[in-house]
């Protein structure tokens, strides 16, 4: 389970998140939802440890890490949890399986014949095949995502943070994805947090919903129960009358 | 403006510049504290010792022969009569070993190897890849910088030979058609003031400016900001960082290496 309490964040004089609490329940998919430029990304960098919160806690399995060196983070929370970037940040200097092969040599230190069937069975999961070989500057916008998403199941990670799978992609491609983010979350058991402005997505996948709005949680909700909220500036939100 | 302001913009930037040098010297640190894990990327060592070895050799190349022209010319026309012509072969060792050659190497690889390497560690800094290996727990320090540092701190020095090799062949080249110097003359004055101390002073310049270039433009790389005009910034602050240190070093070297 991941807990977050109160947390803050600003970026010099401006107030990123102000005091944003957040339960990720494990085995769920939890999709945040908000404007653009309100601190969805910065949120999750502060789950992963790229980014230190200002105040607050941030409790993932009953592990307090804030404040936390670079170290702590290594051994105590990536090891169980990955983040799929929004632009992929696949590693372009190498092909779609070194990228896979990376992380699980110098994190995992497995040997090559454990590394060769990860990467086969990620790349077989996300419905990649035959692309062992090839660039990533090779690859389409939706290839790419799933690549991403292939480099991190292969970790076997306990949480999987997603930023923006969907965004950028056409409908059918984010049915796909949203498709596969369930499939990873119900077959592999792995604990879900998305970041989305695709509603109908999140409607379909989810099990519970929360809005940022102005560096606050304001809404926390199941998803199928998103369209019975009371809070003005969210019913807006999801029916597409503020972006 | 009146003064104070002046004097104030000054303060300030003399201070991010001595902040500066103090990340840079904890990234040098942390990156030479990582070589004990050497044998993890020991393919990358391998691959960023081709990069910087063999792409710049000719470049390298091309201008030590160049300088080694201008070198001999230069010295061949103000030796007096009175010197004996044999006397150029020793300057032109001398200069070539211990300033000329590890100075051009300095420059060169600024311009090339710290420029590129700046260039695309910003690439990656800025499209979230520094970030994704921190995401999955590999250290970035210890898995971009580390092995182009092992590497430059034996391809610099290589590359160095060769420059030193070809800048002296030139010089001789020359000498011969500026002062009419023979190859056994232009021995003689090699053999006269050779000193197997000059050879560790040029060879110990060019492991530290291999040092120099490769953690510039790291360090620059690292702190590019976003876009593509933050990486062209922290492309030419590479470079040119590179280059003053290189430079600032070389005279601290010079200076020891004349006292001890
Ligand atoms: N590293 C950073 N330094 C300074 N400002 C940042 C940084 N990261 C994000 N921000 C700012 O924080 C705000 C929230 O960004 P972000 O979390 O990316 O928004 P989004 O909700 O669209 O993901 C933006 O205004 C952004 O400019
Ligand atoms: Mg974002």
């Amino acid at each position: 389970m991941i807990k977050i309490n109160n947390l803050h964040k600003s970026f010099g004089e401006f107030k990123v998140l102000n005091g944003v609490d957040l339960t990720v329940e494990e085995n769920k998919i939890l999709t945040i939802i908000g404007k653009s430029g309100t601190g969805k990304s910065v949120l999750l960098k502060n789950i992963i440890g790229l980014l230190e919160p200002d105040s607050g806690t941030i409790e993932i399995d009953g592990i307090d890490a804030t404040g936390f060196n670079e170290e702590e983070f290594n051994k105590l929370i990536r090891p169980k949890m990955a983040l799929v970037f929004q632009e992929s940040a696949l590693w372009d200097s190498m092909t779609v399986a070194a990228n896979i092969d990376l992380a699980l040599q110098i994190q995992k230190h497995l040997g090559e014949a454990e590394r060769k069937k990860r990467i086969k069975e990620s790349l077989e999961s996300v419905g990649l095949k035959d692309i062992e070989n090839v660039y990533p500057d090779e690859l389409s916008g939706g290839m790419l995502k799933r690549a991403a998403i292939a480099r991190a199941i292969a970790m076997r990670p306990k949480y999987l943070l997603y930023d923006e799978p969907t965004t950028g992609l056409d409908p059918v491609l984010s049915n796909v994805i949203n498709n596969l983010i369930k499939k990873i979350n119900v077959e592999m058991g792995i604990t879900s947090l998305i970041i989305s402005h695709d509603i109908q997505g999140v409607e379909k996948i989810s099990d519970y919903t929360a809005m940022l709005f102005e560096g606050k949680i304001i809404v926390t909700c199941g998803a199928k129960k998103m369209w019975e909220q009371k809070n003005q500036i969210f019913n807006d939100f999801i029916r597409g009358k503020i972006t | 403006m009146n003064l104070t302001v002046h004097i104030e913009k000054i303060g300030r930037q003399t201070k991010s510049v001595i902040e500066g040098y103090g990340r840079l010297s904890i990234m040098l640190f942390h990156a030479f504290a990582s070589i004990r894990k050497f044998h993890l990327y020991f393919g990358q060592i391998i691959e960023q010792f081709i990069y910087i070895g063999r792409r710049s050799l000719p470049i390298v190349i091309i201008t030590s022969i160049f300088i080694g022209l201008a070198l001999g010319v230069q010295i061949g026309t103000q030796m007096s009569p009175l010197t004996p012509a044999w006397l150029e072969g020793g300057l032109i060792l001398r200069s070539i070993l211990l300033e000329m050659g590890p100075i051009i190497i300095g420059l060169i690889l600024s311009g090339r190897v710290a420029a590129g390497i700046a260039a695309e560690l910003g690439t990656m800094k800025v499209t979230e890849q520094i970030d994704a290996l921190r995401s999955f727990a590999i250290d970035p320090v210890e898995y971009l910088v580390m092995p182009r540092l092992v590497a430059a701190m034996f391809a610099v020095p290589a590359l160095l030979v060769f420059a030193d090799f070809f800048g002296i062949l030139a010089g001789f080249v020359s000498s011969y058609f500026t002062i009419n110097l023979n190859w056994a003359g232009f021995v003689k004055g090699m053999h006269h003031s050779f000193y197997v101390s000059d050879v560790f002073a040029s060879l110990i310049k060019a492991f530290i400016f291999g040092i120099i270039i490769v953690i510039f433009g790291s360090y620059f790389g690292f702190n590019s900001r976003r876009g593509a005009r933050g990486v062209g910034k922290a492309t030419t602050l590479a470079v040119v960082w590179a280059s003053v240190d290189v430079l600032m070093l070389d005279y601290v070297i010079s200076a020891i290496m004349f006292f001890i």
